[in-house]
């Protein structure tokens, strides 16, 4: 190759692409803002740690049984969410966000989307997670996860609000193969606080049909710390007090990062109703002291031996 | 006023009547001031060859020249205040010396712009008879002025400005020039010639030449001034006869009352560089260096030898017959003398011309590759600095020099970087890198020490950031990204310079709407040229 050509093809390597001046990709910070306006599950989980004591005690363990009811229908719900999430977005407009549709790899037919739209106010976040039967005769989308997030504040706090209407998607014939399957709805109701330290706190509430004990609705309220202490107050129904009556109690909670809690547990109506119990765990979850009104023989321990909390 | 060619025949009878007797290498204390700038101020046209011309000088001086570094100065664009601080230093050493007995010789060289009777050193402004009366009155025995420029520009690059009034360097009444030579590179009313080929003026190459031996016409090792004088003033005639801007004759002053010829380099006691047996063919030897410059050009007869007392090196040889080249490669230790053989050149034709400016493009061109450290940040990023944070980066560099046309430098980068922050506005600390190839076409101004450059650049940049806990997914951009470079490259040598340059860029972003954002950098970086 002589050297005109040699300096042709230099000139033709500096100069062509400068007439294709383009910019491709997902860098945006717009795109966080949007995705943070829908909670991860990671966001909403309790962390309580977990234990592998077979005589933990017994306020604890009904902690735990809690939790795990909360963090697996997260993660069930959410994760869907974050695995969709994960990928950029389809669409972006000035004021919305779209993901998808993508295909439901576990559920031939079945495809979804997440529509995340910020509304004229500026502050608010609506979105909605969608489910489409494509082989449909008249292919519709379903909104069975709908949710709203006030950013007033800034996107770091705010209230949001999400309600999943598994009911919906089971009338329309999607194969609920998982927990949720039982439930008619889940609805969460959440606080965020920009500042160091401060709690998320949240209202998780579950509607279901009737069970066994006649119980069509399960509420937790629980406060995270950002350094892993935390409360949660739930009701259960059951025959928990000796006697012919069904029992309705309300369990408050309490715990320190490492683990170490207190629990009051209230008879709300039934055998003992008016009665409450008190008992405290360690780090291990061994029950360090334990006032129980209606079986003074398990009383364990003195007040002193409870862990210090703090006002959450 | 004689002619040139008549002032040449009377040098030479009176060289050969003082070179009767053979020339003493004087026992003397010298000391050097050597001057060399291209620029001559405002109304004048750069020199691309003053400072060069003027380090050859100050090497041969020093190396060959008895001038030891200490008595030795040498201003590369500096300015007339340089030049008379030089000057009284060496008076002060000159006196002391004297004031011990030692018998002393002032070497002062110029290269450069000379207009209406002064000196032109950038926008100073040195007068040449006050230069004349301070070197006529420096407290030494032998003076020795040698002022390579002219007084008005022409078409190839002539040295000096534009119309002015001549000023009449070679004396026609020496009564204050008192033991003192003056050579001139032209006459009153021509210009001085620089040539790309031998990368310097005419004068001065042939005046270094014949330092270096090529002069030594008696043989014995030693060049004399009148040696050094008969042999620039030949090949300085010879190769501007055909120029545009006419011959350029040489002048000589002489008034060296009480003594025979000087000696100004002393080339066989160093015993290395490159000879040149009496065997060898006569003609014209171009011993060019690795940079494509004629390191010394020797015309040598038939029948005699030279001894060329170069640096130690590599060099390319050639010689031009009618119809074709004979060249080939020495290499010259250190230390030794090396003698060049017919056998070791082969036959090559004219488009083979190692010599700089000929066939320029095909073996002129030069690489380099440098090496350092920057940074970059963006203007007013949206969302401030959370979007593409300010980074550190490395750099490296490959540029190509002279290929498209003299002083035009091709470059091609290729830098990398890294760095933490945080998206303010949802809190998410992220690791944020960066790549970037790009291709730049810059003009250079080089000078001995100092090269400003400026130019454009095309980047293709590639930038990532992963979310601390992968809170979000990692995100990419890349895009093409032109921009404009300028810094200048200050040389440690030959071969090796520091660079500091800046660089301002358009960065177009399109992931949330179309937004034109800017960017600069600013880096340091070491070079080598090859």
């Amino acid at each position: 190759m002589s050297s005109s050509h040699l300096r042709f093809v230099f000139v033709a390597v500096f100069a062509v692409p400068g007439l294709a001046l383009v910019g491709c990709g997902n860098y945006s910070n717009e795109d966080l803002l949007f995705m943070s306006a829908v909670p991860s599950s990671q966001q909403l989980a309790v962390a309580l740690p977990a234990s592998t004591n077979a005589n933990q005690a017994e306020l604890a363990q009904d902690t735990h049984n809690g939790i795990n009811t909360v963090n697996t229908l997260l993660d069930d719900v959410l994760g869907l969410v974050d695995a969709v999430r994960s990928y950029e977005p389809t669409t972006r407009t000035s004021d919305s966000r779209t993901w998808g549709p993508f295909a439901d790899t576990n559920h031939a037919g079945w495809q979804w989307r997440l529509v995340v739209t910020l509304e004229s106010d500026g502050t608010t976040f609506d979105y909605h997670l969608d489910t489409e039967n494509t082989t449909a005769a008249s292919p519709a989308w379903i909104s069975f996860f709908i949710g709203t997030f006030d950013a007033a504040g800034g996107i770091r706090q705010g209230n949001g609000s999400v309600t999943v209407d598994f009911a919906a998607l089971k009338s329309a014939g999607f194969p609920l193969d998982y927990k949720p399957a039982a439930l008619d709805t889940l609805s969460i109701d959440y606080q965020k606080y920009d500042t160091p330290g401060s709690p998320v706190s949240v209202t998780f509430m579950i509607t279901q049909p009737a069970d066994a004990n006649g119980v069509t609705s399960v509420t937790f309220t629980y406060l995270i710390l950002t350094d892993g202490s935390g409360e949660m107050a739930f009701t259960l129904v059951g025959n928990v007090i000796p006697g012919p009556a069904l029992d309705t109690v309300t369990i408050n909670a309490q715990w320190l990062p490492a683990g170490e809690g207190k629990a009051t547990e209230a008879i709300v109506s039934g055998d003992g109703a008016g009665l409450t119990r008190v008992q405290c765990w360690d780090a291990s979850f061994n029950a360090t002291y334990n006032d129980e009104p209606w079986m003074t023989s398990s009383n364990l321990g003195d007040p002193s031996q409870c862990p210090t909390l703090p006002a959450f | 006023m004689p002619g040139p060619g008549r002032r040449l025949a009377c040098l030479v009878a009176l060289a050969a009547l003082l070179g009767a007797a053979e020339a003493r290498a004087e026992v003397l204390h010298r000391f050097a001031v050597v001057v060399g700038n291209d620029s001559g101020g405002a109304d004048t046209r750069p020199l691309l060859y003053a400072g060069a011309d003027a380090g050859k000088v100050y090497d041969i001086l020093t190396r060959l020249g008895g001038v030891r570094t200490e008595d030795a100065n040498l201003i590369v664009d500096g300015g007339a205040s340089d030049v008379l601080g030089a000057l009284a230093k060496v008076e002060k050493q000159a006196a002391e010396a004297a004031r011990r007995g030692e018998h002393t010789a002032l070497f002062f060289y110029y290269s450069g712009h000379a207009k209406d009777g002064a000196l032109r050193l950038g926008e100073s402004r040195l007068a040449i008879e006050a230069l004349r009366g301070l070197v006529a009155t420096a407290p030494v025995d032998v003076r020795i002025v040698i002022l390579d420029s002219c007084r008005s520009g022409a078409i190839t690059r002539s040295k000096g400005a534009r119309k002015a009034p001549a000023f009449a360097i070679e004396s026609e009444s020496p009564r204050d020039a008192k033991g003192m030579v003056i050579l001139t590179s032209s006459a009153s009313d021509e210009d001085s010639q620089e040539s790309d080929a031998i990368g310097g003026s005419y004068f001065s190459h042939h005046l270094a030449s014949g330092l270096l031996g090529g002069a030594d016409r008696s043989g014995d090792g030693q060049v004399t001034l009148f040696e050094a004088y008969a042999y620039a003033y030949d090949r300085t005639v010879a190769d501007t006869a055909d120029s545009a801007a006419g011959a350029q004759h040489p002048t000589f002053s002489y008034d060296l009352a009480g003594n025979g010829d000087l000696v100004l380099t002393d080339v066989a006691s160093r015993h290395e560089g490159i000879y040149l047996p009496s065997r060898a063919p006569g003609g014209v030897y171009y011993l060019v260096d690795r940079q494509g410059f004629v390191a010394a050009e020797i015309n040598k007869g038939d029948g005699v030898d030279r001894r060329v007392a170069l640096a130690p090196g590599r060099y390319r040889v050639k010689r031009r017959l009618a119809d074709h080249l004979r060249v080939g490669e020495i290499d010259v230790p250190r230390g030794s003398l090396v003698t060049l053989e017919e056998g070791s050149l082969h036959d090559a034709p004219f488009s083979a011309d190692p010599v700089k400016g000929a066939g320029r493009y095909d073996l002129t061109s030069r690489w380099s590759i440098g090496a350092g450290l920057g940074y970059q940040s963006v203007f007013e990023a949206p969302e401030g600095a959370g979007l593409f944070p300010p980074t550190g980066l490395v750099d490296i560099d490959v540029a190509l020099r002279d290929f498209l046309r003299r002083d035009w430098v091709l470059g091609f980068d290729l830098a990398g970087g890294s760095t933490n922050s945080v998206v303010a506005a949802v809190g998410a600390p992220f690791h944020f890198t960066e790549l970037s190839v790009a291709s730049s076409l810059t003009v250079e101004w080089p000078t001995r020490t100092l090269t400003p450059f400026v130019g454009g650049r095309l980047a293709l940049l590639l930038m990532n950031r992963t979310f601390q806990d992968n809170a979000f997914p990692a995100q990419f951009y890349s895009t093409l990204s032109p921009g404009v470079v300028a810094g200048a490259a200050y040389h440690l040598s030959r071969s090796t310079a520091v660079v500091a340059r800046g660089r301002l860029h358009y960065l177009l972003y399109n992931v949330d709407g179309n937004q034109s954002l800017g960017y600069w950098e600013l880096a340091t970086m070491v070079t080598y040229e090859f």
